[in-house]
């Protein structure tokens, strides 16, 4: 019998074809006892492949193939790079192989790691290591003929691997090989190593060979007609089976022997995954449970004044659960962070389910009270469950970045790692690429990529049956064919190693034990090679995450504190069931609107509900039609049978949260709250109909016990099974719900400021900042132009005007933004160049962006200035994009651009047009076509026929029930914001235009539902003319040459 | 000098499936001594059957790139199976 001993996953990213758990199973089923995982400088799929091996009844062997940089490192752009095989033998050996992916990261790139090789001698104890494929240093030299090299490597590696070395030996049916061979086994006569027969197996069969093939072309950015290096010429690096293998090496069967023996010599549990690992609290006086304790019950005090009998059983309870799962050092590191943030005055808000914690809320990790609220905490941790909790934490954008660097240096950055996601291949993507290597010309992937939006990666060719307009007569029948398999075969597999935008894990012993280390493109945190998923069997992760709301408010800080804000300010509700509440937190999304003025909300309690009605996702639908008709007395509240009042009367019978899933279970069928969180977490993977009946029988069985009828049992069952999958945690809707009012109230009561700091702290929300502009000038905000001398880098506010920041101007460098900031104020634009030193770019989106029509009030001869001085410079010392040195000519007598001509060139500059709204310059043309504005709107009776014309705003096309598209985006005016849905038959003829035209006319019918209204489209057309086309921007940019001399210095 | 050919031809092989002999335009190559052989997939993506490339010298030195063809790796949509020798390359 023999053993694959090189092997590569899908996690050796646009190379190997399968994931784990499909090699994991072909190998049991071939009869293998054992299997390794060899993937590119990466482990990222080990915990899910010894999982499957154990699973499968098969040994999991670990390793990676690690890429060396060779000898002469004396310029590392051009060192050369070899592959070797390793294997680890015993946990130190996994820990070195993780120190050496790491050090080839640090080495050799981010995108290109490569370890030097001569650091491999300091990490080689407890690795096996094979000589390689033909990239191996070894089979490469004797490739090319450079045998005394070669032999030179395979002595220098023996003496680093000692008795753990092997000539790897590999028959793949290509051109020079079996001359290859003859010369690897001489070679390892001579110098007494060991041979070794491996597969370089990258797909489980030879029919795969078309997908490795495709995605090799992806990788090397080449198409199937043409030849490259890397692609495979055949098809045999496949999971072959133990009489193939044996078949191939006939003549060196001691090669194939060697493979079990070394399997076994490697032990099975390299990766300790029999228990996480905590942190290691910074802050522990005496005992950690102790300690907690103590601190925990300091809280309550601030929390609730007096520790009432309620609240001391409800912490005892969950302290007690703390304690038996071994997690206080996790609630200490948290306790910790929190605190620490606080003290630097950055506003945090637990998030998710750690709401449902009241140790959470006294340690100050989550300011919302889960016993006031009636929150479970079996719904964040229970001993039945017995996993590991997940706390999630928001801080402002700007701050969490700084608060993980000290994370970093408070636990140790040999202890701190951030967690990986692994982006996949989705319809878009697998289309645009796939395409591409198939040689397809850009044009008709454009099409078909436009055409098929919203179809999912394993569904395009069924999506494609709807649309055989999209397919480009011209190519082949057969290109499209393999096109659409291949994206349905790619569909899901991970494309590369990315950034999980919240997650770390702290450990106590360093991390590099388990996982390599990664940089990052931001550089707060390397990152390790498991997800979210996987993380967990190494320590729990912390979600630090950033949310810009929480920056935002404070932008109004010194007028009206967050924390001052009162609960129940009538405004406010008005200003959100008005439907207008534009730039609100979670609020203000066109279905969260038309929610608010139809339920007329008047409390937090409406917005929380709110916030768990209006999900993405197709199942919602009629649950909220269900809950409004309830909520406005349309429809009688009933119960399924009246133990279901206590947790459901206070959304209508409806369930709409998860904790009522838990709290339904209980009281109708007596489980307790864990048993009950089980259900509801095994209800929503199910993905059986056996396994869905089992849950069913069981709940059955204890409602029956219960005194409920078999239909009233039959009818919850349902009910909760209806739910599962799309339920929200009210925990995470109540702190959402907080930010949500007090956004609103800041919205309502400090407009320039609530929308200076959307403005601050973009990209963020549903609407371009644009749009946030207009909301502003509808309640009487004054939009003030960037300004060379009066604005800073971040937009700035008083109570009635909003002055735009250096930020919002395309083309500045960060630095030059603070430059200016601290040299203010300029006699004029010459003082600016010469204090300043911008380059032409940077001058060129200044003026554009009006910056400096406080000083020059022609940004047309500014531009032509600019110019001149940029090809004096050039003259001068050479560069074309050479800062402006102290030449600048004397202004032009030239006309300035139109007044539509400027905005549309502030627009382009910085996103916003300061002086007016852009429609508002073709409103003569509007009315001449008979067009409404969108004020015209608010007053008119429902069911008439309207003609409307705007900015094009937010179009997307969430998924359906009926899975039918549906076009929902908004029309924007110098009034504000209609929303206009289009069916699919609409979309289909006209509608995606809304995808591509930046204004647009439609006709169609108004709708009234509450206080709100809205369009429902029939027809699309873009609008008649246009502010300034490109063409006439382009024309009007186009400087006459000068016909005089302009002055110099 | 090296020329494509890629002629269909026939050939004798050994028990092991080796070329033993070959006609090509009426004449018989004989005394075929194998320099190296390895498997190729072919265009896929134009149907194209996957193939065994055996590269052989003759007694007067001429070396010759002999295709056998096999069924494709990937059933294509209207057949395409092709079997038989292909000699594709003649140097000489």
């Amino acid at each position: 019998m023999c053993v694959h001993l090189h092997v590569h996953s899908a996690f050796s990213f646009l190379d190997g074809c399968h994931y784990p758990e499909e090699l994991a199973e072909r190998a049991a089923e071939l009869g293998y006892p054992a299997l390794a995982l060899t993937d590119h400088d990466n482990v990222s799929g080990m915990i899910r492949f010894v999982r499957a091996c154990r699973s499968a009844g098969i040994r999991p062997v670990i390793g990676a193939e690690l890429t060396v940089m060779g000898k002469r490192e004396e310029a590392p752009g051009q060192a050369e790079r070899f592959h070797l095989t390793l294997l680890a033998a015993t946990r130190e050996g996994y820990a070195n192989i993780c120190r050496l992916i790491t050090l080839g990261y640090e080495h050799g790139g981010r995108r290109t790691p490569a370890v030097p090789r001569r650091l491999l001698p300091e990490h080689s104890g407890g690795i096996i290591a094979l000589s390689g494929c033909r990239r191996g240093e070894v089979p490469r030299r004797m490739l090319e003929g450079r045998f005394e090299e070669a032999r030179d490597a395979a002595r220098w590696h023996r003496e680093v691997f000692a008795d753990g070395y092997f000539i790897e030996m590999q028959r793949l049916h290509l051109p020079g090989e079996q001359r290859l061979l003859g010369m690897l086994a001489a070679l390892g006569r001579e110098l007494g190593i060991g041979l070794a027969a491996t597969g370089n197996v990258h797909h489980l069969r030879r029919a795969d060979l078309p997908t490795h093939d495709i995605l090799t072309c992806v990788r090397t950015l080449t198409t199937v007609d043409r030849p490259h290096p890397e692609r495979p010429l055949n098809a045999e690096r496949y999971l072959a089976g133990p009489e193939e293998m044996r078949r191939r090496f006939a003549a060196w069967p001691e090669a194939l022997e060697r493979t079990e023996a070394i399997a076994a010599h490697c032990d099975d549990d390299v990766l300790d995954l029999s228990r996480p690992r905590m942190p290691r609290p910074a802050v522990v006086e005496g005992d950690a449970g102790e300690f907690l304790r103590r601190l925990v019950f300091q809280g309550a005090r601030r929390r609730y004044g007096t520790v009432t009998e309620k609240v001391r059983s409800r912490l005892e309870h969950e302290l007690a659960i703390i304690a038996a799962l071994g997690c206080e050092a996790y609630f200490l590191t948290l306790w910790d962070i929190v605190r620490e943030a606080r003290s630097r005055g950055i506003r945090t808000s637990g998030r998710g389910s750690v709401v449902d914690s009241a140790v959470g809320h006294c340690l100050g990790i989550s300011d919302i009270d889960p016993i006031g609220a009636n929150l479970p905490f079996e719904r964040f941790m229970s001993l039945e469950r017995s996993q590991l909790p997940d706390i999630d934490v928001d801080f402002p954008r700007e701050e969490r970045d700084e608060l993980v660097r000290w994370v970093q240096e408070r636990y140790g950055r040999e202890h701190v790692a951030g967690v990986c996601t692994f982006p996949t291949f989705r319809a878009r993507s697998a289309l645009r690429e796939i395409g591409k290597a198939m040689g397809l010309p850009e044009e008709e992937i454009s099409l078909l990529a436009r055409r098929l939006r919203g179809a999912e990666a394993d569904r395009i060719e069924e999506a494609m049956r709807a649309q055989p307009q999209a397919v480009h007569q011209k190519t082949p029948a057969k290109r499209y064919t393999h096109l659409f398999r291949m994206c349905a075969r790619v569909a899901g597999l991970p494309r590369m190693i990315s950034t999980h935008l919240a997650g770390i894990v702290i450990t106590d012993i360093p991390v590099l034990s388990y996982t390599p280390l990664q940089p990052t493109a931001k550089g707060v945190v390397r990152v390790a090679h498991f997800d979210k998923d996987d993380i967990e069997a190494i320590g729990p992760k912390i979600d630090l995450l950033s949310l810009p709301i929480l920056g935002a408010v404070e932008q109004a800080r010194d007028v009206c504190p967050y924390e001052s804000i009162p609960d129940d300010d009538e405004a406010t509700f008005r200003t959100i069931r008005s439907g207008q509440a534009i730039g609100a937190f979670e609020l203000q999304s066109p279905a969260q609107r038309a929610l608010h003025t139809r339920v007329q909300t008047a409390s937090k309690k409406d917005i929380i509900d709110s916030i768990a009605l209006i999900r993405p996702g197709p199942g919602m639908g009629g649950m909220t039609e269900n809950y409004i008709r309830r909520r406005l007395g349309l429809e009688p509240v009933s119960y399924i049978h009246p133990s279901l009042e206590e947790p459901l009367r206070h959304t209508y019978g409806i369930i709409i949260f998860q904790e009522q899933v838990i709290e339904v279970a209980c009281a109708a069928a007596k489980f307790t709250p864990g048993e009950a969180d089980i259900l509801r977490k095994m209800i929503t993977h199910a993905r059986s109909r056996e396994s869905m009946e089992k849950l069913r029988a069981g709940f059955m069985e204890k409602a029956l016990a219960n005194g409920l009828s078999a239909d009233q049992a039959e009818k919850v069952f349902r009910c909760i099974a209806g739910f599962a999958g799309y339920g929200f945690a009210e925990g995470h809707a109540r702190a959402f719900g907080e930010i949500a009012y007090r956004s609103s109230y800041l919205l309502r009561h400090h407009p320039a400021h609530y929308f200076a700091g959307l403005l601050n702290n973009q990209p963020m929300g549903f609407y371009p900042p644009n749009t946030l502009a207009t909301q502003a000038r509808t309640r009487g905000v004054r939009i003030l132009p960037v300004d060379i001398n009066l604005s800073e880098v971040r937009t700035t506010s008083t109570d009635d005007s909003i002055r735009l920041g250096f930020h919002l101007v395309k083309g500045v460098s960060d630095n030059l933004k603070k430059v200016i900031q601290n040299c203010a104020p300029f006699a004029d634009i010459r003082d600016f160049c010469r204090r300043c030193r911008p380059s032409v770019r940077e001058l060129e989106s200044l003026i554009l962006a009006g910056a400096f029509d406080g000083l020059h009030p022609n940004r047309r001869a500014l531009l032509w200035q600019a110019e001149m001085a940029a090809r004096d410079a050039a003259r001068k010392d050479g560069s074309v994009q050479g800062r402006l040195m102290d030449f600048w000519p004397d202004p032009p007598d030239i006309p300035d651009f139109t007044e539509s001509q400027l905005l549309s060139l502030e627009f382009g500059a910085t996103g916003i047009t300061a002086a007016c709204h852009l429609v508002s310059l073709l409103r003569p043309r509007l009315d001449a076509l008979r067009l409404l504005t969108t004020g015209d709107l608010t007053w008119m009776p429902g069911g008439q026929k309207v003609r409307v014309g705007g900015l094009t705003v937010g179009p997307h096309t969430p998924p359906t029930r009926s899975g039918k598209r549906v076009l929902f985006f908004c029309l924007e005016d110098e009034f504000g914001l209609v929303d206009v849905t289009c069916f699919e038959e609409v979309f289909r003829a006209s509608g995606y235009l809304a995808f591509s035209e930046p204004l647009l006319m439609v006709e169609g019918t108004l709708q009234r539902r509450g206080l709100g209204h809205s369009i429902l489209a029939d027809r699309v057309r873009p609008l008649p003319g246009s502010l300034s086309s490109g063409r006439a921007v382009k024309e009007a940019l186009s400087l006459p040459e000068p016909h005089i001399n302009a002055s110099a210095r | 000098m090296a020329r494509r050919v890629l002629t269909e031809v026939s050939v004798q092989c050994d028990p092991d499936g080796t070329p033993r002999q070959f006609v090509w335009n009426g004449r018989c190559y004989r005394g075929l001594q194998t320099i190296e052989t390895w498997r190729e997939s072919g265009r896929w993506w134009d149907g194209e059957p996957a193939r065994t490339v055996v590269r052989m010298r003759d007694r007067e030195g001429r070396v010759f790139e002999l295709h056998r063809l096999q069924a494709p790796l990937v059933p294509m949509e209207g057949g395409g199976r092709a079997q038989g020798w292909l000699l594709y390359r003649v140097e000489d």
